[in-house]
């Protein structure tokens, strides 16, 4: 159907049937017109629509107002509407055969080929008057949704078309509106709709009560909004041509409350919670209006519908396998049964949690549906975090729970897990949090004042506000669990002391929280890596490091850390700080004393130095050789010179400089040797490597390797953490040892920036996603590089979340060797295989969504 | 000590809203250049109201008082005045529907075009009704600028100018303009959320 065939007002059509229009033209018909031609073609059943395409933007851009001959068009497009729909628009057909009348409404929605923002949104139920509404509450034999409907055109209306505040048009005709539902009459119609009509007028917005003249409104608004302030800076920043123009989706409406079988739902094509491939969702059931209003309507699920919607659903299932095929992911279907027939509203691409998003992804290249590019491009970075982010452990969890622990539930406002001190004042929360004590932040409310506080925290706690509060926005924000309205909670910051329930506590007692439920425990509840999906995960992971070409290694600091690595098939754990080892082994305290008797005698005794510090050295290492038999593991020495060794040993400035020189005392590193090769030895390790930082010049590490030994089964290595070191390249890689880019420490001593820096700067500077590398740092990895061609494994330690500004620079300066934290590791390697598909020419899979 | 000139009491209260500022945020929020905003913040600091912390400043107890007795004196009369109270109302009615929009944003991942559309929606209009209340109080236009230029980062595609609180995003700027009005009306924050 063209509707303006046979006329002579029209050069050119601009008003088509969406079933005769190129689903491939997005340029002339916009991507909402589009996909419901493209549902047609696939033999989908979409409630009749019809667009008005972007010629006729240009031309209301021209002329300033709609083209006469382009009213005339719509009009007969709606007359076509309604003798395909058997509905009247705004009265304007013959009664039905049995003299009914059901009325004819419309969605009007913006669609251009890209979509921006600035645009006008969707205007619903337009086609309702004073008189069809009487017909609606009729053929619905609901009043109350009958009146609803029409109440919600007039938000939407109001809102998008005239820019009057819908929240105060609703609060001036609540009464009107209040009498129509309960009485609903020619004069209570009419007194409502003379009620939107007077406070539009107020507002300044005086409007027509005719549905086609607010139709031709609506489309002028849609067009007039391609020319708003917000949608041309964008097209000006995206380089969008403002000739493009938008086009005008106009749809009939249908109603899962007219006629029998009648109701709406939505389907999933996969389970949108684990990602199993079986039809999931629910419907419910029309004609069932004041039990909704009462919420005492029940959904049905789709798994298990009644006798009258069985065929109905099986049709639904075939309508998903077709939908599946075509756009190659798994769908949200939005669908509509009015009288009978199913109608599909809405089909996109379904939002599906971390966990579902993975196994889809994998499931779907076994099926053979997308490419190893296409599932690696479908799952994100922040999934990826969420599926590794330690929760709190479900049996300690319910032991607090049942000990008593449980302080009392608040609202939910942000997800996720956080334990530490708790702290009643912003200022206090930063200056705790910056000495590396973990904190939660308790306040009655929060105020701007209070944003350093919530950086610092690990979690936030209000007594006051809700899931909307300012609170809640910021922690979403900054991803921190947050709980908020704590009606039992009272917050006294001066006198450092909060109750719950009566009970007292005093700042920085311990507490944990958890954003998902809402629940405030006393006391730390232990996390661990929830154990969900891990296959899923493993098979993604793996693909993304094919594509890519890398290695990501994992740090950890305790021998419980090395459980997710070893869950998600790490390659290898480094860089392991012998020192990080010792202060949860608890044998720091008497590595400072051995250090110190050493110092202030060179000639110290075996006893107080190498017995001393082989014995605790062994400890520590021993249990983590352990946990990971078979898995590479490299250890990094303590540095004298480190700034922890500054911080940690009493008047380091008092010591004997002895203890300062390259490599540090050779008597400690001997027996730091020592100590390593016997935990090898004792469990059998065939692939330790032991790492020497802060060294200055390849003798260095040449003069280390000779003390470690050829014939010791453990290998050397180095850390590289200064720019002095790296510009010897090319003789640090001539011997084919492992070498490490400690890149913080590199940027840090490159820059001259005090190291208290690394322990202040919170979640500020992530999100700074350009923030890109110095040149000078750059140019000495470029040089490593190209020099680590000779045979050395050169890799580099990247702190923090994936940070794409540099790890791109580091994928493309050609390092495939990475190290990071647990967790950080996992969200890497997936951001390298996406690299990797940026950089891949062809390009796979665009047919999605 | 008092508050007197408009330059200072906007110096002095952009420090209270951020708690601890440099010299160049305490421009951005104030809207004045380099050079005044160094000659007035060292004015504060010899006049006991700001204290250096590292080349950033927060207010000192003095500075707090004389702050908020400054808000009193300047902003008495308003604390009664129908007009001023009634556009308030109206103004927790609108945060309401901001909050619950850019919450409703937020849970979606923040993809959702339409939902940013409405929300941004919002803050026009809130930028409009500013207006009205200019003549009372001609200092908020600085809030209508910074509205303005958080606008259109976030067309330009800088989301983060929605709600992070490390620029001076929508959120922030709201944030800190909701503080700003309550201090004016004299009004706790605890009474106004437990409406909420």
């Amino acid at each position: 159907m063209t509707v303006s065939s046979g006329t002579v007002t029209t050069d050119v059509v601009m008003v088509h049937d969406i079933r005769t229009i190129d689903p491939m033209d997005l340029a002339r018909f916009g991507g909402k017109a589009a996909g419901l031609a493209r549902m047609h073609r696939l033999g989908l059943p979409v409630p009749p629509a019809f667009v008005i395409d972007t010629e006729a933007c240009r031309r209301y851009q021209a002329l300033g107002s709609l083209p006469a001959d382009l009213v005339v068009d719509v009009d007969r497009a709606i007359d076509e509407l309604q003798q395909r729909t058997g509905k009247s628009f705004a009265g304007s057909a013959s009664d039905g055969p049995d003299g009914s009348r059901v009325p004819l409404l419309v969605s009007v929605r913006s669609g251009a080929q890209i979509s921006m923002p600035g645009m006008m949104d969707t205007v619903l139920n337009l086609g309702l008057d004073r008189n069809s509404v009487l017909d609606l509450a009729a053929a619905s034999n609901d009043p109350r949704f009958a009146v609803e409907t029409w109440a919600r055109f007039w938000s939407m209306f109001a809102d998008i078309v005239l820019d009057v505040d819908p929240g105060a048009l609703a609060d001036t005709t609540t009464a009107a509106r209040s009498a129509a539902i309960e009485n609903l009459s020619a004069r209570t119609s009419s007194a409502y709709e003379d009620a939107v009509l007077q406070a539009l007028s107020d507002e300044g917005q005086p409007t027509s009560s005719d549905p086609r003249v607010q139709l031709t409104a609506a489309i002028s608004a849609v067009f007039a909004s391609w020319e708003s302030r917000r949608a041309k800076l964008y097209r000006d920043h995206h380089g969008i041509s403002h000739d493009l123009g938008t086009a005008v989706t106009v749809q009939a409406m249908v109603f899962g409350n007219l006629g029998a079988p009648a109701g709406s739902g939505v389907a999933f094509t996969r389970d949108p919670k684990t990602g199993v491939r079986e039809m999931f969702g629910e419907y419910l059931a029309g004609g069932q209006g004041e039990d909704v209003v009462a919420g005492t309507a029940t959904p049905v699920g789709l798994h298990d519908p009644t006798e009258e919607w069985r065929p109905l659903v099986a049709e639904l299932q075939s309508f998903g396998d077709r939908l599946e095929t075509e756009y190659r992911d798994a769908l949200d279907i939005e669908f509509t049964a009015e009288a009978g027939a199913l109608y599909l509203l809405q089909v996109r691409p379904a939002k599906r949690t971390a966990s579902a998003a993975v196994h889809i992804a994998v499931d779907m290249v076994r099926e053979g549906v997308i490419s190893d590019a296409e599932a690696i491009r479908r799952v994100t970075v922040g999934q990826i975090k969420a599926l590794v982010a330690p929760e709190f452990d479900e049996t300690e969890l319910r032991d607090a729970r049942s000990a008593g622990r449980l302080l009392c539930t608040g609202i939910p406002a942000s997800p996720g897990h956080g334990s530490g001190r708790a702290v009643l004042d912003a200022d206090r929360a930063g200056v705790l949090a910056a000495t590396g004590d973990p904190v939660i932040l308790l306040r009655p409310t929060t105020s701007p004042q209070d944003l350093r506080g919530m950086l610092a925290a690990q979690a936030v706690v209000t007594a006051k506000g809700g899931a909307t509060s300012h609170a809640a926005v910021v922690s979403r924000a900054l991803d921190k669990p947050c709980v908020v309205g704590c009606d039992q909670l009272e917050v006294r910051p001066d006198e450092r002391i909060f109750l719950i329930a009566g009970r007292e506590f005093q700042e920085g007692d311990e507490i944990s929280v958890d954003g998902g439920t809402g629940e405030v425990l006393s006391g730390i509840v232990p996390r661990s890596v929830p154990h969900r999906n891990v296959s899923s995960l493993n098979e993604l992971l793996d693909r993304a490091d094919r594509r890519s070409g890398c290695q990501v290694w994992t740090r950890v600091s305790t021998p419980s850390g090395v459980e997710l690595p070893r869950q998600t098939g790490s390659p290898g754990i480094a860089i392991v700080s012998l020192t990080d080892l010792l202060v949860s082994s608890g044998g720091i305290d008497e590595l400072i004393a051995a250090i110190g008797a050493y110092g202030s005698r060179p000639d110290a005794p075996t006893a107080l130095v190498e017995d001393v510090v082989e014995r605790i050295s062994f400890a520590a290492l021993q249990p983590l050789l352990l946990a990971c038999p078979g898995l590479p593991v490299q250890v990094r020495v303590p540095t004298m010179t480190s700034p922890r060794a500054r911080r940690w040993i009493h008047e380091w400035t008092a010591l004997a400089p002895h203890l300062l020189v390259p490599l540090g005392p050779r008597r400690l590193l001997t027996a730091y040797i020592s100590a390593i090769n016997s935990a090898a030895q004792e469990t059998g390790h065939d692939a330790v490597t032991l790492l020497i930082g802060g060294i200055t010049e390849a003798a260095e590490l040449e003069e280390f390797a000779g003390m470690v030994g050829a014939d010791s089964s453990v290998a050397a290595g180095a850390v590289l953490q200064n720019p002095v070191v790296l510009h010897a390249s090319t003789r640090l890689t001539s011997g084919g040892h492992q070498l490490w880019v400690d890149l913080a420490e590199l940027v840090r001593t490159s820059c001259g920036r005090p190291d208290e820096l690394l322990y202040l700067t919170g979640d500020l500077t992530d999100t700074d996603a350009e923030a890109a590398l110095p040149e000078l740092v750059v140019d000495l990895l470029r040089g490593l590089v190209r020099a680590g061609h000779s045979g050395s494994a050169l890799g580099v330690e990247v702190a923090g979340h994936a940070n794409p500004g540099y790890i791109g620079t580091l994928f493309e300066l050609g390092v495939r060797q990475f190290t990071s934290t647990a967790g950080q590791a996992e969200e890497l390697r997936l951001a390298l295989g996406q690299l990797a598909n940026r950089e891949t020419v062809v390009d796979e899979g665009t047919g999605h969504g | 000590m008092t508050v007197t000139a408009d330059t200072e009491f906007a110096v002095l209260n952009a420090v209270y809203l951020r708690k601890i500022a440099t010299p160049e945020v305490i421009g951005d929020v104030c809207g004045l250049p380099a050079q005044e905003i160094a000659e007035l913040v060292s004015g504060a600091v010899g006049a006991g109201q700001l204290e250096d912390v590292g080349g950033m400043y927060m207010l000192s107890e003095t500075g707090t008082a004389e702050l908020l007795a400054a808000y009193r004196s300047r902003y008495l009369a308003l604390r009664t005045d129908a007009v001023v109270l009634g556009w308030y109302e109206r103004f927790e009615g609108v945060n309401k529907q901001f909050l619950q929009s850019i919450s409703a944003w937020q849970t979606d991942g923040g993809s959702d075009s339409g939902k940013l559309d409405r929300l941004l929606r919002l803050v026009d209009r809130l930028t409009k009704s500013l207006t009205a209340l200019e003549p009372t109080i001609p200092r908020y236009h600085r809030y209508v600028e910074r509205f303005t230029v958080a606008l259109d980062r976030v067309d330009a595609g800088a989301t983060e100018f929605v709600t992070s609180p490390a620029v001076d995003s929508v959120h922030n700027i709201w944030f800190e303009f909701h503080e700003d009005i309550l201090t004016v009306i004299g009004r706790p924050r605890d009474v106004a959320e437990a409406q909420a």
